[in-house]
Protein backbone atom coordinates (compact mmCIF):
# COMPACT_ATOMS: atom_id res chain seq x y z
CA UNK A 1 0.00 0.00 0.00
CA UNK A 2 3.13 2.20 0.86
CA UNK A 3 5.22 2.09 -2.48
CA UNK A 4 2.02 3.01 -4.60
CA UNK A 5 1.21 6.10 -2.03
CA UNK A 6 4.94 7.27 -2.81
CA UNK A 7 4.86 6.77 -6.09
CA UNK A 8 1.60 8.89 -6.40
CA UNK A 9 3.13 11.64 -4.34
CA UNK A 10 5.82 11.67 -6.23
CA UNK A 11 4.23 11.98 -9.47
CA UNK A 12 2.09 14.76 -8.36
CA UNK A 13 5.26 16.60 -7.72
CA UNK A 14 5.77 16.85 -11.65
CA UNK A 15 4.03 19.82 -12.22
CA UNK A 16 6.02 21.66 -9.69
CA UNK A 17 9.42 20.06 -10.24
CA UNK A 18 11.16 23.53 -11.34
CA UNK A 19 9.91 24.63 -7.99
CA UNK A 20 11.49 21.60 -6.10
CA UNK A 21 14.40 21.66 -8.03
CA UNK A 22 15.30 25.58 -7.22
CA UNK A 23 14.05 25.10 -3.21
CA UNK A 24 15.98 21.37 -2.26
CA UNK A 25 18.81 21.49 -4.54
CA UNK A 26 19.84 24.84 -6.22
CA UNK A 27 19.25 26.91 -2.70
CA UNK A 28 20.23 24.68 -0.30
CA UNK A 29 24.02 24.32 -2.09
CA UNK A 30 24.09 27.39 -3.49
CA UNK A 31 24.22 28.19 0.06
CA UNK A 32 26.39 25.57 1.12
CA UNK A 33 28.78 25.98 -1.88
CA UNK A 34 29.42 30.13 -0.35
CA UNK A 35 30.11 28.48 3.12
CA UNK A 36 32.50 26.47 1.17
CA UNK A 37 34.08 29.40 -0.51
CA UNK A 38 34.13 31.10 2.00
CA UNK A 39 36.65 27.90 3.90
CA UNK A 40 40.30 29.90 3.50
CA UNK A 41 39.54 32.79 6.04
CA UNK A 42 37.79 29.87 8.33
CA UNK A 43 38.89 27.11 10.43
CA UNK A 44 37.71 23.20 9.32
CA UNK A 45 36.11 23.11 13.10
CA UNK A 46 34.22 26.61 11.99
CA UNK A 47 33.76 25.62 8.49
CA UNK A 48 31.78 21.74 9.27
CA UNK A 49 29.72 24.13 12.59
CA UNK A 50 28.27 26.08 9.33
CA UNK A 51 27.39 23.15 7.43
CA UNK A 52 25.78 21.07 10.55
CA UNK A 53 24.16 24.12 10.96
CA UNK A 54 22.83 24.20 7.05
CA UNK A 55 21.88 20.20 7.50
CA UNK A 56 19.28 21.09 10.35
CA UNK A 57 18.52 24.47 8.76
CA UNK A 58 17.50 22.13 5.77
CA UNK A 59 15.37 19.90 7.29
CA UNK A 60 13.69 22.03 9.20
CA UNK A 61 12.97 24.80 6.18
CA UNK A 62 11.99 22.03 3.26
CA UNK A 63 11.25 18.88 5.08
CA UNK A 64 8.94 20.76 8.00
CA UNK A 65 7.51 23.18 5.66
CA UNK A 66 6.52 21.03 3.03
CA UNK A 67 5.26 17.99 5.16
CA UNK A 68 2.87 20.43 7.37
CA UNK A 69 1.57 21.91 4.11
CA UNK A 70 0.96 18.19 2.55
CA UNK A 71 -0.50 17.17 5.71
CA UNK A 72 -3.18 19.80 6.15
CA UNK A 73 -4.29 19.24 2.52
CA UNK A 74 -5.11 15.16 3.39
CA UNK A 75 -7.04 16.85 6.64
CA UNK A 76 -9.19 18.61 4.31
CA UNK A 77 -12.69 17.83 4.70
CA UNK A 78 -13.60 17.13 1.38
CA UNK A 79 -10.15 15.22 0.91
CA UNK A 80 -11.15 13.35 4.03
CA UNK A 81 -14.66 12.43 2.59
CA UNK A 82 -12.40 10.77 -0.62
CA UNK A 83 -9.91 8.66 1.32
CA UNK A 84 -12.62 7.36 3.86
CA UNK A 85 -13.86 4.83 1.18
CA UNK A 86 -10.46 4.43 -0.67
CA UNK A 87 -8.42 1.39 0.61
CA UNK A 88 -5.87 3.50 2.26
CA UNK A 89 -5.87 4.48 5.98
CA UNK A 90 -5.29 8.02 6.91
CA UNK A 91 -2.22 7.21 8.90
CA UNK A 92 -0.79 5.25 5.93
CA UNK A 93 -1.25 8.09 3.78
CA UNK A 94 0.55 10.40 5.84
CA UNK A 95 3.47 8.03 6.38
CA UNK A 96 3.84 7.81 2.95
CA UNK A 97 4.05 11.53 2.65
CA UNK A 98 6.08 11.48 5.53
CA UNK A 99 8.58 8.85 3.70
CA UNK A 100 8.29 11.12 0.63
CA UNK A 101 9.69 14.19 1.64
CA UNK A 102 12.37 12.56 4.08
CA UNK A 103 13.63 11.04 0.74
CA UNK A 104 13.64 14.13 -1.11
CA UNK A 105 15.13 16.28 1.76
CA UNK A 106 17.95 13.52 1.88
CA UNK A 107 20.60 14.58 -0.56
CA UNK A 108 21.05 17.64 0.99
CA UNK A 109 21.13 15.95 4.33
CA UNK A 110 24.04 13.34 2.43
CA UNK A 111 25.98 16.16 1.08
CA UNK A 112 25.96 18.17 4.24
CA UNK A 113 27.30 15.19 5.47
CA UNK A 114 30.03 14.57 2.87
CA UNK A 115 31.19 18.13 3.53
CA UNK A 116 31.47 17.74 7.12
CA UNK A 117 33.29 14.27 6.88
CA UNK A 118 36.09 15.97 4.34
CA UNK A 119 36.65 18.75 7.23
CA UNK A 120 36.32 17.16 10.14
CA UNK A 121 37.89 13.54 8.99
CA UNK A 122 36.53 10.32 9.80
CA UNK A 123 37.99 9.74 13.35
CA UNK A 124 36.15 12.41 15.03
CA UNK A 125 32.60 10.97 13.15
CA UNK A 126 30.23 8.92 16.02
CA UNK A 127 28.59 6.92 13.21
CA UNK A 128 25.90 5.06 15.60
CA UNK A 129 25.26 8.48 17.11
CA UNK A 130 25.38 10.14 14.36
CA UNK A 131 22.45 7.52 12.59
CA UNK A 132 20.92 8.36 15.67
CA UNK A 133 21.13 12.11 15.68
CA UNK A 134 19.54 12.15 12.30
CA UNK A 135 16.76 9.67 13.01
CA UNK A 136 15.29 11.88 15.95
CA UNK A 137 15.38 15.27 13.49
CA UNK A 138 13.66 13.36 10.71
CA UNK A 139 11.37 11.96 13.45
CA UNK A 140 10.75 14.64 15.07
CA UNK A 141 10.73 17.47 12.65
CA UNK A 142 8.18 15.26 10.71
CA UNK A 143 5.68 14.46 13.65
CA UNK A 144 5.58 17.73 14.27
CA UNK A 145 4.66 18.74 10.41
CA UNK A 146 1.98 15.84 11.09
CA UNK A 147 0.46 17.11 14.16
CA UNK A 148 0.72 20.82 13.01
CA UNK A 149 -1.08 20.00 9.41
CA UNK A 150 -3.80 17.65 10.84
CA UNK A 151 -4.58 20.40 13.27
CA UNK A 152 -5.04 23.03 10.73
CA UNK A 153 -6.54 20.85 7.91
CA UNK A 154 -6.27 23.70 5.61
CA UNK A 155 -3.25 24.37 3.17
CA UNK A 156 -4.01 28.16 2.83
CA UNK A 157 -3.55 28.25 6.33
CA UNK A 158 -0.46 26.47 6.73
CA UNK A 159 0.67 28.49 4.40
CA UNK A 160 0.90 30.97 7.07
CA UNK A 161 2.25 29.14 9.54
CA UNK A 162 4.75 27.30 7.60
CA UNK A 163 6.13 30.92 6.24
CA UNK A 164 7.21 31.96 9.80
CA UNK A 165 7.57 28.82 11.86
CA UNK A 166 11.00 27.52 10.10
CA UNK A 167 12.15 31.00 10.25
CA UNK A 168 11.59 31.47 13.69
CA UNK A 169 13.09 28.05 14.59
CA UNK A 170 16.27 28.62 12.36
CA UNK A 171 16.66 32.59 13.65
CA UNK A 172 16.35 31.86 17.16
CA UNK A 173 18.85 28.79 17.17
CA UNK A 174 22.98 28.60 17.16
CA UNK A 175 22.74 27.22 13.41
CA UNK A 176 24.78 29.41 11.78
CA UNK A 177 25.85 31.36 14.69
CA UNK A 178 27.42 30.66 18.10
CA UNK A 179 25.87 31.75 21.35
CA UNK A 180 25.32 30.42 25.13
CA UNK A 181 22.25 32.18 25.51
CA UNK A 182 20.12 29.78 27.93
CA UNK A 183 16.66 31.26 26.25
CA UNK A 184 18.20 29.22 23.21
CA UNK A 185 17.48 26.17 24.76
CA UNK A 186 13.62 26.84 24.59
CA UNK A 187 13.70 26.01 21.17
CA UNK A 188 13.80 22.25 19.94
CA UNK A 189 16.19 22.85 17.10
CA UNK A 190 19.23 23.99 19.43
CA UNK A 191 18.85 20.61 21.22
CA UNK A 192 18.39 18.91 17.97
CA UNK A 193 21.60 20.92 16.43
CA UNK A 194 23.84 20.17 19.91
CA UNK A 195 22.35 16.05 19.05
CA UNK A 196 24.16 16.28 15.77
CA UNK A 197 27.26 18.43 16.45
CA UNK A 198 27.51 16.33 18.81
CA UNK A 199 27.74 13.11 17.09
CA UNK A 200 30.47 14.67 14.35
CA UNK A 201 32.58 15.74 16.91
CA UNK A 202 32.15 19.48 16.70
CA UNK A 203 31.14 19.22 21.02
CA UNK A 204 30.67 17.45 23.79
CA UNK A 205 27.75 15.37 24.41
CA UNK A 206 25.19 17.14 26.20
CA UNK A 207 22.57 14.61 27.87
CA UNK A 208 20.01 16.94 28.67
CA UNK A 209 19.55 17.76 24.36
CA UNK A 210 19.25 14.09 23.69
CA UNK A 211 16.89 13.73 26.45
CA UNK A 212 15.01 16.92 25.53
CA UNK A 213 15.11 15.58 21.98
CA UNK A 214 14.05 12.21 22.68
CA UNK A 215 10.72 13.03 25.35
CA UNK A 216 9.83 15.84 22.64
CA UNK A 217 10.00 13.10 19.57
CA UNK A 218 8.04 11.38 21.58
CA UNK A 219 5.14 13.74 22.73
CA UNK A 220 5.14 15.31 19.14
CA UNK A 221 4.80 11.31 17.73
CA UNK A 222 1.85 10.81 20.57
CA UNK A 223 -0.01 14.12 18.73
CA UNK A 224 0.80 13.10 15.33
CA UNK A 225 -0.49 9.52 16.20
CA UNK A 226 -3.92 10.50 17.47
CA UNK A 227 -4.32 12.75 15.16
CA UNK A 228 -4.10 10.31 12.06
CA UNK A 229 -5.28 7.25 13.58
CA UNK A 230 -8.49 9.17 15.20
CA UNK A 231 -11.46 7.15 14.21
CA UNK A 232 -13.93 10.24 13.57
CA UNK A 233 -11.79 12.79 12.01
CA UNK A 234 -14.13 15.24 11.77
CA UNK A 235 -15.87 15.06 15.04
CA UNK A 236 -15.29 18.58 16.30
CA UNK A 237 -17.05 22.04 16.45
CA UNK A 238 -18.15 23.86 13.85
CA UNK B 1 -30.71 -7.35 4.23
CA UNK B 2 -31.10 -4.05 3.52
CA UNK B 3 -28.05 -2.30 1.80
CA UNK B 4 -28.15 0.47 3.81
CA UNK B 5 -29.84 1.06 6.55
CA UNK B 6 -30.00 3.70 9.09
CA UNK B 7 -32.11 4.08 12.03
CA UNK B 8 -33.14 7.17 13.84
CA UNK B 9 -30.07 8.83 13.40
CA UNK B 10 -29.52 11.87 15.21
CA UNK B 11 -26.16 14.13 15.46
CA UNK B 12 -25.94 16.69 18.18
CA UNK B 13 -22.54 18.92 17.67
CA UNK B 14 -20.50 19.88 20.28
CA UNK B 15 -22.57 23.59 19.71
CA UNK B 16 -25.74 22.00 20.76
CA UNK B 17 -26.48 22.50 16.62
CA UNK B 18 -28.98 19.34 15.98
CA UNK B 19 -28.02 18.84 12.24
CA UNK B 20 -29.93 15.56 11.95
CA UNK B 21 -33.11 14.37 13.99
CA UNK B 22 -34.58 10.58 14.28
CA UNK B 23 -33.67 9.62 10.55
CA UNK B 24 -34.20 6.53 9.31
CA UNK B 25 -33.24 5.61 5.85
CA UNK B 26 -33.17 2.38 4.12
CA UNK B 27 -31.65 1.65 0.59
CA UNK B 28 -33.05 -2.39 -0.65
CA UNK B 29 -31.45 -4.37 -2.88
CA UNK B 30 -30.76 -2.91 -6.58
CA UNK B 31 -32.49 0.37 -5.24
CA UNK B 32 -31.39 3.69 -5.74
CA UNK B 33 -32.49 6.43 -3.27
CA UNK B 34 -32.06 9.60 -3.19
CA UNK B 35 -32.24 12.27 -0.10
CA UNK B 36 -33.04 15.83 -1.61
CA UNK B 37 -33.26 18.89 0.94
CA UNK B 38 -31.98 22.61 0.89
CA UNK B 39 -28.88 23.69 2.13
CA UNK B 40 -28.25 23.30 5.53
CA UNK B 41 -30.63 20.71 6.10
CA UNK B 42 -28.10 17.69 7.35
CA UNK B 43 -27.42 16.07 3.85
CA UNK B 44 -23.84 16.60 4.39
CA UNK B 45 -23.85 15.27 7.99
CA UNK B 46 -25.75 12.55 7.28
CA UNK B 47 -23.25 11.64 4.76
CA UNK B 48 -20.11 12.31 6.66
CA UNK B 49 -21.68 9.85 9.34
CA UNK B 50 -22.06 7.32 6.61
CA UNK B 51 -18.74 7.43 6.05
CA UNK B 52 -17.35 7.21 9.08
CA UNK B 53 -16.33 10.73 9.57
CA UNK B 54 -18.80 11.55 12.17
CA UNK B 55 -20.02 9.75 14.98
CA UNK B 56 -23.75 9.50 15.45
CA UNK B 57 -25.08 10.58 18.74
CA UNK B 58 -27.95 8.42 18.66
CA UNK B 59 -29.09 5.77 16.27
CA UNK B 60 -27.51 3.35 14.10
CA UNK B 61 -26.05 2.85 10.67
CA UNK B 62 -25.56 -0.32 8.62
CA UNK B 63 -23.97 -1.20 5.83
CA UNK B 64 -24.50 -4.49 3.73
CA UNK B 65 -25.92 -6.01 7.39
CA UNK B 66 -22.75 -5.01 9.50
CA UNK B 67 -23.02 -1.85 12.11
CA UNK B 68 -20.24 0.43 10.70
CA UNK B 69 -19.63 1.19 14.46
CA UNK B 70 -18.66 -2.14 15.54
CA UNK B 71 -17.37 -2.75 12.02
CA UNK B 72 -15.76 0.48 10.94
CA UNK B 73 -13.64 -1.48 8.04
CA UNK B 74 -17.30 -2.57 6.14
CA UNK B 75 -17.09 1.40 4.74
CA UNK B 76 -13.92 1.25 2.84
CA UNK B 77 -14.64 -2.16 2.15
CA UNK B 78 -18.43 -1.98 0.32
CA UNK B 79 -18.51 1.67 -0.23
CA UNK B 80 -17.62 3.89 -3.20
CA UNK B 81 -18.22 7.47 -2.71
CA UNK B 82 -18.18 10.58 -5.16
CA UNK B 83 -17.70 13.70 -3.49
CA UNK B 84 -19.57 16.51 -4.36
CA UNK B 85 -16.49 18.80 -4.97
CA UNK B 86 -15.25 18.50 -8.44
CA UNK B 87 -11.19 17.64 -6.97
CA UNK B 88 -8.57 16.56 -9.11
CA UNK B 89 -5.05 14.88 -8.88
CA UNK B 90 -3.68 18.04 -10.72
CA UNK B 91 -0.45 16.47 -11.29
CA UNK B 92 -1.77 12.99 -12.66
CA UNK B 93 -2.64 11.89 -15.81
CA UNK B 94 -6.57 10.55 -15.50
CA UNK B 95 -5.32 6.87 -16.48
CA UNK B 96 -2.57 7.25 -13.50
CA UNK B 97 -5.70 8.21 -11.22
CA UNK B 98 -7.48 5.18 -11.91
CA UNK B 99 -4.34 2.62 -12.16
CA UNK B 100 -3.29 3.72 -8.26
CA UNK B 101 -6.66 3.69 -7.27
CA UNK B 102 -6.80 0.11 -8.33
CA UNK B 103 -3.53 -0.90 -7.34
CA UNK B 104 -4.33 0.41 -3.73
CA UNK B 105 -7.86 -1.52 -3.96
CA UNK B 106 -6.24 -5.07 -5.48
CA UNK B 107 -2.53 -4.89 -5.08
CA UNK B 108 -2.48 -7.88 -6.86
CA UNK B 109 -4.07 -6.78 -9.82
CA UNK B 110 -2.40 -7.59 -13.09
CA UNK B 111 -1.37 -4.60 -15.89
CA UNK B 112 -2.86 -6.32 -18.75
CA UNK B 113 -6.70 -6.32 -16.70
CA UNK B 114 -5.87 -2.96 -14.71
CA UNK B 115 -5.67 -1.81 -18.19
CA UNK B 116 -8.67 -3.53 -19.41
CA UNK B 117 -10.97 -2.21 -16.00
CA UNK B 118 -9.52 1.70 -16.68
CA UNK B 119 -10.37 1.44 -20.62
CA UNK B 120 -13.95 0.49 -19.95
CA UNK B 121 -14.56 2.93 -17.48
CA UNK B 122 -13.21 5.69 -19.09
CA UNK B 123 -15.45 4.58 -22.20
CA UNK B 124 -18.59 4.74 -20.43
CA UNK B 125 -17.93 7.99 -19.47
CA UNK B 126 -16.75 9.50 -22.21
CA UNK B 127 -13.44 10.13 -20.77
CA UNK B 128 -11.18 7.76 -23.33
CA UNK B 129 -9.48 10.88 -25.35
CA UNK B 130 -8.34 12.15 -21.99
CA UNK B 131 -6.71 9.46 -20.45
CA UNK B 132 -3.63 11.59 -20.76
CA UNK B 133 -4.95 14.78 -19.62
CA UNK B 134 -3.37 16.16 -16.74
CA UNK B 135 -5.64 16.88 -13.46
CA UNK B 136 -5.48 20.41 -13.93
CA UNK B 137 -6.24 20.55 -17.45
CA UNK B 138 -9.83 18.91 -16.95
CA UNK B 139 -12.93 20.59 -16.74
CA UNK B 140 -15.46 20.79 -13.87
CA UNK B 141 -17.37 17.81 -16.01
CA UNK B 142 -14.54 15.72 -16.62
CA UNK B 143 -13.32 16.11 -13.05
CA UNK B 144 -16.76 14.79 -11.58
CA UNK B 145 -16.58 12.17 -14.57
CA UNK B 146 -13.38 11.21 -13.38
CA UNK B 147 -14.72 11.05 -9.84
CA UNK B 148 -17.37 8.74 -10.67
CA UNK B 149 -14.77 6.53 -12.94
CA UNK B 150 -12.50 6.13 -9.80
CA UNK B 151 -15.72 4.65 -7.76
CA UNK B 152 -16.60 2.68 -10.36
CA UNK B 153 -13.61 1.31 -11.29
CA UNK B 154 -13.39 -0.26 -8.02
CA UNK B 155 -15.94 -2.53 -8.54
CA UNK B 156 -17.59 -2.38 -5.23
CA UNK B 157 -21.31 -3.44 -3.98
CA UNK B 158 -22.31 0.49 -2.50
CA UNK B 159 -22.30 3.69 -4.08
CA UNK B 160 -22.78 6.98 -2.28
CA UNK B 161 -23.66 9.70 -4.24
CA UNK B 162 -22.83 13.79 -3.25
CA UNK B 163 -24.41 15.97 -5.70
CA UNK B 164 -22.79 13.38 -8.31
CA UNK B 165 -23.43 16.08 -11.53
CA UNK B 166 -22.99 19.75 -9.84
CA UNK B 167 -21.58 21.68 -12.36
CA UNK B 168 -21.70 19.94 -15.11
CA UNK B 169 -22.85 20.64 -18.75
CA UNK B 170 -26.12 18.66 -19.57
CA UNK B 171 -24.81 16.12 -21.97
CA UNK B 172 -22.21 15.05 -19.70
CA UNK B 173 -24.85 15.08 -16.82
CA UNK B 174 -26.93 13.00 -19.17
CA UNK B 175 -24.13 10.91 -19.78
CA UNK B 176 -23.50 10.27 -16.36
CA UNK B 177 -27.38 9.54 -14.87
CA UNK B 178 -27.04 6.54 -18.06
CA UNK B 179 -24.00 5.53 -15.94
CA UNK B 180 -25.27 5.51 -12.68
CA UNK B 181 -28.51 3.84 -13.86
CA UNK B 182 -27.00 1.10 -15.20
CA UNK B 183 -23.93 0.89 -12.76
CA UNK B 184 -25.90 -2.79 -11.58
CA UNK B 185 -24.83 -1.98 -7.86
CA UNK B 186 -26.42 -3.66 -4.79
CA UNK B 187 -27.54 -0.05 -3.73
CA UNK B 188 -26.98 3.48 -4.96
CA UNK B 189 -27.53 6.23 -2.06
CA UNK B 190 -27.81 9.88 -3.74
CA UNK B 191 -28.03 13.62 -2.13
CA UNK B 192 -28.95 15.97 -4.71
CA UNK B 193 -29.60 19.28 -5.09
CA UNK B 194 -30.92 18.69 -8.88
CA UNK B 195 -34.63 17.66 -8.57
CA UNK B 196 -34.35 16.35 -12.46
CA UNK B 197 -31.67 14.21 -11.32
CA UNK B 198 -33.48 13.11 -8.28
CA UNK B 199 -36.94 12.51 -10.33
CA UNK B 200 -34.83 10.49 -13.18
CA UNK B 201 -32.73 8.38 -11.08
CA UNK B 202 -34.47 7.37 -7.92
CA UNK B 203 -36.81 4.51 -7.12
CA UNK B 204 -37.18 6.23 -3.51
CA UNK B 205 -36.62 9.60 -2.63
CA UNK B 206 -36.60 11.24 0.97
CA UNK B 207 -36.93 15.00 1.98
CA UNK B 208 -34.78 16.30 4.78
CA UNK B 209 -35.41 20.18 5.98
CA UNK B 210 -33.82 21.33 8.88
CA UNK B 211 -32.46 17.85 9.74
CA UNK B 212 -35.79 15.93 9.96
CA UNK B 213 -37.35 13.46 7.04
CA UNK B 214 -40.67 15.42 6.10
CA UNK B 215 -41.68 13.62 2.98
CA UNK B 216 -40.89 10.32 1.51
CA UNK B 217 -42.21 7.67 -1.12
CA UNK B 218 -41.35 7.52 -4.61
CA UNK B 219 -41.21 10.73 -7.02
CA UNK B 220 -44.73 10.24 -7.73
CA UNK B 221 -45.64 9.75 -4.35
CA UNK B 222 -44.49 13.06 -3.50
CA UNK B 223 -46.31 14.67 -6.36
CA UNK B 224 -49.53 13.68 -4.75
CA UNK B 225 -48.63 14.75 -1.58
CA UNK B 226 -49.66 18.47 -2.41
CA UNK B 227 -52.42 19.34 -5.29
CA UNK B 228 -50.95 21.96 -7.35
CA UNK B 229 -52.33 24.39 -9.55
CA UNK B 230 -52.45 23.64 -13.24
CA UNK B 231 -52.68 26.24 -16.13
CA UNK B 232 -53.55 25.29 -19.52
CA UNK B 233 -53.41 27.36 -22.74
CA UNK B 234 -55.01 26.27 -25.72
CA UNK B 235 -56.69 27.40 -28.89
CA UNK B 236 -59.15 24.91 -30.17
CA UNK B 237 -60.08 23.72 -34.02
CA UNK B 238 -63.64 24.73 -33.71
CA UNK B 239 -65.27 26.93 -30.52
CA UNK B 240 -65.83 25.29 -27.02
CA UNK B 241 -69.06 24.74 -25.87
CA UNK B 242 -69.24 26.69 -22.62
CA UNK B 243 -70.01 24.02 -20.55
CA UNK B 244 -66.87 22.72 -20.81
CA UNK B 245 -64.68 25.58 -20.13
CA UNK B 246 -63.78 26.08 -15.85
CA UNK B 247 -64.96 29.10 -13.74
CA UNK B 248 -61.50 30.56 -14.20
CA UNK B 249 -60.75 31.28 -17.75
CA UNK B 250 -59.41 33.55 -20.17
CA UNK B 251 -59.42 33.97 -23.83
CA UNK B 252 -57.07 36.37 -25.84
CA UNK B 253 -58.54 35.76 -29.66
CA UNK B 254 -58.28 32.80 -30.55
CA UNK B 255 -55.93 31.90 -26.87
CA UNK B 256 -57.76 30.29 -24.17
CA UNK B 257 -56.57 30.54 -20.63
CA UNK B 258 -57.12 28.51 -18.05
CA UNK B 259 -56.47 27.60 -14.35
CA UNK B 260 -57.42 24.25 -12.55
CA UNK B 261 -56.74 23.34 -9.01
CA UNK B 262 -55.73 19.77 -9.88
CA UNK B 263 -53.48 18.15 -13.14
CA UNK B 264 -56.11 15.46 -12.83
CA UNK B 265 -58.99 17.99 -13.40
CA UNK B 266 -57.00 20.06 -16.36
CA UNK B 267 -56.10 16.58 -18.18
CA UNK B 268 -60.11 16.07 -18.11
CA UNK B 269 -60.86 19.10 -19.46
CA UNK B 270 -58.63 18.95 -22.38
CA UNK B 271 -59.35 15.49 -23.39
CA UNK B 272 -63.49 16.70 -23.17
CA UNK B 273 -62.10 19.70 -25.27
CA UNK B 274 -60.16 17.32 -28.12
CA UNK B 275 -63.59 14.98 -28.05
CA UNK B 276 -65.65 18.23 -28.79
CA UNK B 277 -63.45 21.18 -30.74
CA UNK B 278 -60.35 19.62 -31.50
CA UNK B 279 -56.93 21.35 -30.45
CA UNK B 280 -54.68 22.95 -32.34
CA UNK B 281 -52.51 24.25 -29.96
CA UNK B 282 -51.98 23.05 -26.51
CA UNK B 283 -49.67 24.49 -23.46
CA UNK B 284 -49.56 22.86 -20.11
CA UNK B 285 -47.93 23.82 -17.27
CA UNK B 286 -47.86 20.68 -14.87
CA UNK B 287 -46.98 21.07 -11.20
CA UNK B 288 -43.25 20.42 -11.63
CA UNK B 289 -41.07 18.03 -8.88
CA UNK B 290 -39.24 21.48 -7.92
CA UNK B 291 -41.92 23.28 -6.79
CA UNK B 292 -43.61 20.62 -5.09
CA UNK B 293 -40.72 19.92 -3.30
CA UNK B 294 -40.58 23.74 -2.68
CA UNK B 295 -44.02 23.96 -1.51
CA UNK B 296 -43.27 20.92 1.29
CA UNK B 297 -40.09 22.80 1.79
CA UNK B 298 -42.31 25.97 2.60
CA UNK B 299 -45.09 23.91 4.61
CA UNK B 300 -42.72 21.90 6.60
CA UNK B 301 -41.02 25.35 7.64
CA UNK B 302 -44.70 27.04 8.57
Amino acid sequence: MIRPLIEMELKGMRIYKTFLLVNLFIMPLALLFMMIMNSSSRTPWNISYLVSGFIVVSLVSSFLGTLTNRVSNIFEPSVLELYSTLPPKISTVVLAQFLTYSLLVLPQVLIGLAVVLYYQGVSKINVPLLVLALLLTFLELGALAVAIGAKIGNPYKAMAVTGILPWLLVVFSPAYYRSSFQALYLNPITHLLSCIRSAVGLQSINLISWLVSGALTVIFVVLALRSTRSGYMLEKPF
Amino acid sequence: MNVIEINTLTKVYPDGTKANDRISISVKKNEIVGIIGPNGAGKTTLIRQLLGLLKPTEGSIKVMGKDILENPDVIKRTLAYVPQYPFSFPSLKVEEVLEYVLRMRHGSISREEMKERISQVLSLLGLDGSSKFFGYQLSGGMRKSLLLAMALVQELPVLVLDEPTSMVDIVTKHRLWDVIRNSNREGILLASHDMNEVKALCDRVYLLVYGRIVASGTPADIVSMIKMPTEVRLIPERAIPPNLLPKEHKRRGDLYEMAFDTLGDALKTVEAILDSSGIAYLEIESPSFENLVINLIGRDRE
